[in-house]
């Protein structure tokens, strides 16, 4: 076990430096690129003179840069940083729409196994037949599919035609414990909250999962087929164990990789999150990226960039942690 | 799969043809390699997905190159000036075949106007972002050390960012600048005006579109320097290596000239990939409303018009959204073939087949 700590120490200590490239990037998007970054934080052409110079000390723009920086990274860490949109600190609104986009998230990876998983593991049973191909042309149409068009399309059908979903508001919980209305839901028996839940959230999470179930049943698909491949299985029908058992160890060994890249579906999730929050109107964290951007509102680009990218970091250190500690073959 | 065939012999005759114009005994030293390109072809035309992404990515080029010359109103034909009822017209409708705009433009002009932007910015990015992660990767696996610790540590910042939230920062970002210097710099205006099919006076609203394939050359590079360095440190080890180190080649020869084209398959099917992976994230900056300003239109930004007015005015989603998905899909079935082909396994069954 000493070594599996060793491991993890050495991963926390290359986490820092990343974390720190991060917001180094995210000064610079900006601070450096806009050609004139104080009027363009101020609103463009309109912006009033005044504002500019008040800008211009609030947020160091006289300085030379590694100060700028210094005071980047102040007013990042200590939550001073103010849209001038909403008027709320970054944070707050941002820790105020997080949990739409992980109840998103969650969704889209459900919808990503549940129809990945058993994809997969049919189209490597049935190697090199017409369903092999076929799941394979699934998965290369499920990457190949823009979110978009998904949408629209389904919008289509199910808003428009069956009137079968809502695009607008999201269901809040009556009783607050955690913050995210799913867990609350799940923890405080509340169903009708629950299926409203659900109900709001399927068809973009659905969408949102589409392009991962392609790549789970892939995934899926070639790491059964190498553990079949190797001798134990051989033996175990040697040994006249019955199919399913074999089935069963199969499923076990080829876990390794299956895992690793639904992890990393996690952080897929968070790239595509932008768009399906914007299609269906869920107020999540990429639809108020996306916002942000309309408006130039800089604070709140950096604030959410910033986050994305931690969220994502530490998604990616967790899966290399899982997949050290699933595997004790792995060395590290 | 005969006259596919033939038409890989007859398409590599003309290629030897017009090397051997340049240099005249080329063919009789490449004997061995001529015979490899046709065997790696006809490896390809017995994948029936493999041929359908061809041609569909293809089509795509074909479509892409040709398209503002084919379009039959250019993109600021206003036809609802002149006719009224040209305002979002439904295919079909008043000799539309895809019907019109908000503006009374017609969406088939737009679409093959949008084509060459989602060429340009798709080939732009691909040809600069890739060599530059090649050469870095390359050069942090070969040296290892202290060079190889700060390129990777530079990437890991990079590949933090989930891809579409660093592009839509960067693409947000840039426009101002690259708007100073279509102002600034006639040239590249005037260049960059020809390039995307558009005329003189509009040069000044492409600003958006250089700024998303600079954002996504920023956002391309490091997985191709984190992909390329980790094959280098596999076959840096090999003994052709020594053998080249031995006889005093430099560096660079050794890197570009032999590490290089050992790895280059695996490279070659994962830019295929990401010609679809480009296109697809081009879009969705486009969608987001990142992309082309009016005038100018491409596919991503006809679905923006198009998501506000749905489901009346369809065809401005669909259609754009279908080309796309298609241009995604020719580009992901190729490169799943191409993976295949080169895949020496897969090759000798075709090889003794043949």
């Amino acid at each position: 076990m000493s070594s599996f700590r060793r491991f993890l120490l050495r991963r926390l200590l290359t986490f820092l430096p990343t974390i720190f490239g991060v917001v180094f990037i995210t000064y610079l998007i900006a601070y450096a690129i806009p050609a004139d970054p104080v009027r363009a934080w101020a609103g463009g052409e309109k912006a009033k003179p005044e504002v500019i110079e008040k800008l211009r000390q609030y947020y160091y723009f006289d300085r030379p840069w590694y100060e700028q920086f210094y005071y980047f990274l102040v007013r990042l860490f200590d939550g001073t940083l103010i849209s001038p949109r909403t008027g709320n600190s970054v944070f707050a609104d941002i820790a105020a729409r997080f949990s739409v986009t992980l109840q998103l998230t969650l969704f889209s990876i459900f919808f990503a196994i549940l129809i990945g998983l058993p994809l997969g593991l049919l189209a490597a049973y049935k190697r090199d037949t017409k369903i092999d191909a076929a799941v394979r042309i699934f998965a290369l149409i499920g990457v190949s599919m823009p979110a978009f068009l998904l949408a629209y399309i389904l919008i289509l059908v199910f808003f428009t035609q069956f009137k079968a979903i809502t695009l607008a508001g999201v269901p809040t919980s009556k009783s607050v414990v955690t913050g995210v209305p799913l867990i609350d839901a799940l923890i405080t028996g509340d169903f009708e909250l629950l299926g409203q839940i659900v109900g709001r959230y399927w068809l973009p999470g659905f969408v949102l999962g589409f392009s991962g179930a392609g790549i789970i049943a892939r995934f899926v698909r070639n790491s059964t087929v190498e553990a079949l491949g190797s001798d134990f299985v051989e033996y175990l029908h040697a040994k006249g164990v019955p199919v399913n058992w074999v089935r069963r160890h199969v499923f076990k060994n080829s876990l390794v990789p299956i895992v690793t890249i639904i992890g990393l579906e996690f952080g897929a999730s968070l790239s595509g999150a932008p768009i399906t929050e914007t299609i269906f109107g869920l107020p999540g964290l990429g639809a108020y990226a996306v916002q942000s951007i309309y408006y130039l509102d800089f604070p709140a680009i950096i604030g959410t960039t910033f986050v994305f990218a931690v969220i994502y970091v530490v998604t990616n250190f967790v899966v290399d942690v899982l997949y050290a500690f699933i595997d004790p073959r792995v060395r590290y | 799969m005969k006259a596919l065939d033939k038409l890989a012999d007859g398409l590599i005759w003309l290629l030897v043809k017009a090397i051997s114009l340049v240099r005249k005994d080329w063919y009789a030293k490449n004997r061995s390699r001529v015979e490899e390109w046709r065997l790696t072809l006809y490896a390809l035309n017995r994948s029936p997905t493999g041929v359908l992404g061809l041609v569909l990515s293809l089509g795509f080029v074909v479509v892409g190159v040709a398209g503002p010359i084919l379009a039959p109103y250019s993109y600021n034909d206003y036809l609802y000036l002149t006719n009224p009822d040209l305002y979002l017209a439904p295919p079909g409708a008043y000799g539309m075949p895809l019907g019109t705009d908000i503006y009374g433009r017609d969406v088939l002009s737009l679409m093959l106007y949008g084509a060459r932007v989602s060429l340009v910015i798709s080939v732009v990015t691909i040809v600069l972002g890739v060599p530059l992660g090649i050469l870095l990767g390359l050069v942090a696996g070969y040296y290892g050390g202290k060079i190889d610790e700060a390129i990777m540590r530079i990437t890991d910042m990079f590949l933090a960012f989930p891809a579409l939230v660093l592009a839509l920062a960067l693409a947000a970002t840039f426009p101002q600048r690259i708007r100073e210097f279509l102002i600034n710099d006639p040239n590249f205006a005037a260049f960059m005006a020809a390039v995307f099919g558009v005329r003189h006076d509009d040069a000044i609203h492409l600003a958006p579109l250089i700024s998303i394939f600079t954002a996504l050359i920023i956002v391309w590079w490091p997985t191709y320097a984190r992909v390329v360095r980790g094959m280098v440190l596999v076959e840096k080890e090999k003994t052709y290596v020594e053998a080249a180190k031995a006889l005093g080649y430099s560096s660079w020869r050794i890197m570009t000239r032999h590490i290089l084209p050992n790895i280059m398959s695996p490279i070659v099917v994962l830019i295929t990939f990401d010609f679809a992976t480009v296109n697809l994230l081009a879009a969705a900056l486009s969608f987001l409303g990142l992309g082309a300003q009016p005038p100018i239109v491409d596919w991503g930004s006809l679905i923006n018009m198009g998501g506000s007015r749905f489901p009346t005015a369809w065809w401005l989603v669909f259609f754009p959204g279908v080309a796309i998905f298609l241009t995604a899909l020719g580009w992901n079935l190729l490169g799943d073939a191409l993976r295949d082909v080169f895949d020496p396994k897969f090759r000798r069954r075709i090889e003794f087949r043949t």
